[in-house]
């Protein structure tokens, strides 16, 4: 009745690269602003739509596939299940939020800047949807090349070296996923490169063993796991913050995303044999992130140790291979993106107007500026992951995959989230309350757009951590598939 | 009670944390990856020395390869 649905994830993909392009060409800073936030928008209103029309009762929403390669066995094949919206929901959710927020004239050639972030959310659009290994990594690329420029463009003080870090790092990782890539497709029956000729390669369990390894690499340094993740502190510190934002809320979650979607389902024997081995070090990693946390003095490189030890509790859960666990990563991925969210845009409105990130340095914001403080100590609860809040949800269900998977290492995990109520509780007692410095004499509360995007964000904080089902519909029967490979094992 | 808590919770932990991210963390594991780009860097500034231009060295390089090689079969056989 509907046959234009199909093209929902068609539509995701060309709305923000047209939108990127178009922005190039836009020579005022305000209409490239405007732009941006109308493709964006417009991103959203496609999401949100598309989550009313499927078009199956199999747990395929929307797919489309184009003739793009037909000599080499890729085709672009693009799919909206239930894995995929709640990413592909979370990518645009952000980033008309992020340029909500950032002002016109903060960044100089305002057009170029709006592009490479419009770019940057096509790539991550497709990252989520391939069905295609070439189109994977095609993407996967094309995500982190606009990230490069625009926080070697428009970063901080150290950002070339930074930026640098980031790029090879994670680039070393990619081409990894590669060579497993031409593996996977030298081994296909056909020569395809498609996700479901991948799922049926036959491999030896050494093979298995060779390529889960090539695949993870790439995967834990995007996430990044521990002792991966030296690139992130320096990078989130560096990097502009409406770019930050994006890569704590989205980009991240590719790696989570490619384990669930490749790693998993592709070599079930390496998982069941390396699964425990690399949970204790997620989980050593978690705790060991966690009392980094408690150190750091800059708001930023704070929030970034605890990014690195909430997205190891995820990819934690995903190990386990239980249902209730992958059910709570996967939600966890968006609650985890919109909380973070939430945190940049305080650290960045309290460096915007006092230029300081240093902890120590501040200090009785909540006196001047009560709005700020209600939607900080809210999201500050939701990074704890207390009850009523989104992370509680996923969590708590993670924490209960864990324990089914061995008691003794739910046990440790849980001294993460001690810790995170340490640092986090910690930054808002030395931050927000006791003595107005003088940095913070003059300070504004938070205007009417960052109040919109600040009630947006506390609202679904409440609505997924009150009432998550709607979430679970979506995306259970995606994830029963990825269990369900380990069934027959 | 406090007093108590300070000292046996508290402290450590602020002692673990420090250590953890000053040495742990910015020395040795930040370190090794510095390092892996310092070592590439390293390496290429040494191979660079042997790009010198001169035809006759390339072909020096190229005998003693042969040699090396045809010594490596005869006593490796495949």
């Amino acid at each position: 009745m509907f046959a234009a649905f199909d093209n929902f994830p068609a539509l995701l993909i060309w709305l923000p690269l047209a939108g990127g392009l178009i922005s190039f060409f836009i020579k005022s800073e305000k209409a490239a602003r405007a732009s941006a936030i109308v493709f964006s928008l417009l991103t959203m209103a496609v999401m949100m739509t598309s989550l009313f029309f499927s078009s199956s009762e199999s747990f395929v929403y929307n797919q489309v596939s184009y003739v793009w390669l037909p000599n080499l066995g890729s085709s672009f094949g693009l799919i909206l299940d239930g894995l995929t919206r709640v990413l592909c929901l979370l990518t645009a959710l952000v980033f008309p939020m992020v340029f909500l927020l950032v002002p016109g004239n903060r960044y100089p050639n305002a057009n170029r800047f709006y592009a490479l972030m419009l770019l940057t959310q096509c790539g991550l659009m497709g990252v989520f949807m391939a069905t295609d290994a070439l189109v994977f990594y095609l993407f996967w690329e094309l995500a982190l090349i606009p990230v490069y420029f625009l926080a070697s463009i428009w970063g901080g003080e150290k950002r070339i070296k930074a930026t640098f870090k980031f790029f090879i790092y994670t680039f070393v990782g990619s081409l990894f996923l590669l060579i497993g890539i031409l593996y996977m497709y030298l081994k296909t029956s056909n020569g395809s490169f498609s996700l479901v000729a991948f799922y049926n390669v036959k491999l030896s369990d050494v093979e298995q063993y060779w390529m889960f390894l090539l695949f993870f690499i790439a995967f834990a340094i995007k996430m990044p796991l521990f002792p991966l993740h030296t690139w992130q502190p320096e990078a989130y510190e560096q990097a502009p913050t409406p770019v930050t934002m994006v890569l704590s809320a989205v980009m991240v979650k590719m790696g989570l995303f490619g384990l669930l979607r490749w790693l998993l389902p592709l070599f079930p024997l390496a998982v069941k044999q390396f699964n425990t081995a690399i949970i204790v070090v997620i989980v050593v990693g978690m705790v060991y992130a966690s009392l980094v946390a408690i150190y750091q003095d800059n708001i930023k490189k704070l929030i970034a140790y605890s990014s690195i030890a909430h997205i190891g509790l995820m990819a934690a859960g995903a190990f386990t291979l239980k249902a209730v666990a992958l059910n709570g990563a996967v939600l966890q991925m968006f609650s985890h993106g919109i909380n973070i969210m939430a945190l940049w845009i305080v650290a960045d409105l309290i460096e915007t107007q006092t230029g300081i990130t240093k902890i120590s340095a501040l200090g009785g914001i909540a006196k001047k500026a009560p709005k700020l403080t209600m939607f900080l100590v809210i999201a500050a609860f939701a990074n704890i992951a207390l009850p009523l809040t989104n992370a509680f949800v996923g969590e708590f269900m993670i924490f209960n995959g864990l324990y089914q998977f061995k008691p003794w290492i739910a046990a440790f995990a849980g001294l993460s989230i001690i810790f995170s109520a340490v640092y986090t509780l910690n930054m808002i007692k030395h931050v927000f309350y006791g003595e107005v410095v003088a940095a913070v004499e003059g300070y504004l509360d938070i205007n009417k757009t960052q109040a919109m995007v600040l009630t947006v964000i506390t609202g679904l904080i409440l609505f997924v951590g009150i009432y998550p089902d709607p979430f679970f519909k979506m995306m259970y029967e995606t994830v029963g598939l990825i269990v369900n490979r380990y069934v027959t094992i | 009670m406090d007093e108590i808590y300070e000292a046996i919770i508290v402290r450590p932990i602020n002692w673990i944390s420090s250590f953890l991210s000053r040495v742990v963390d910015n020395r040795l594991i930040d370190g090794l990856v510095n390092g892996v780009g310092k070592g590439v860097q390293f390496s290429a500034r040494q191979l660079r020395l042997l790009q010198s231009g001169q035809v006759g060295s390339y072909i020096l390089i190229m005998m003693i390869a042969i040699i090396l090689f045809f010594i490596f079969q005869l006593f490796w056989k495949l």
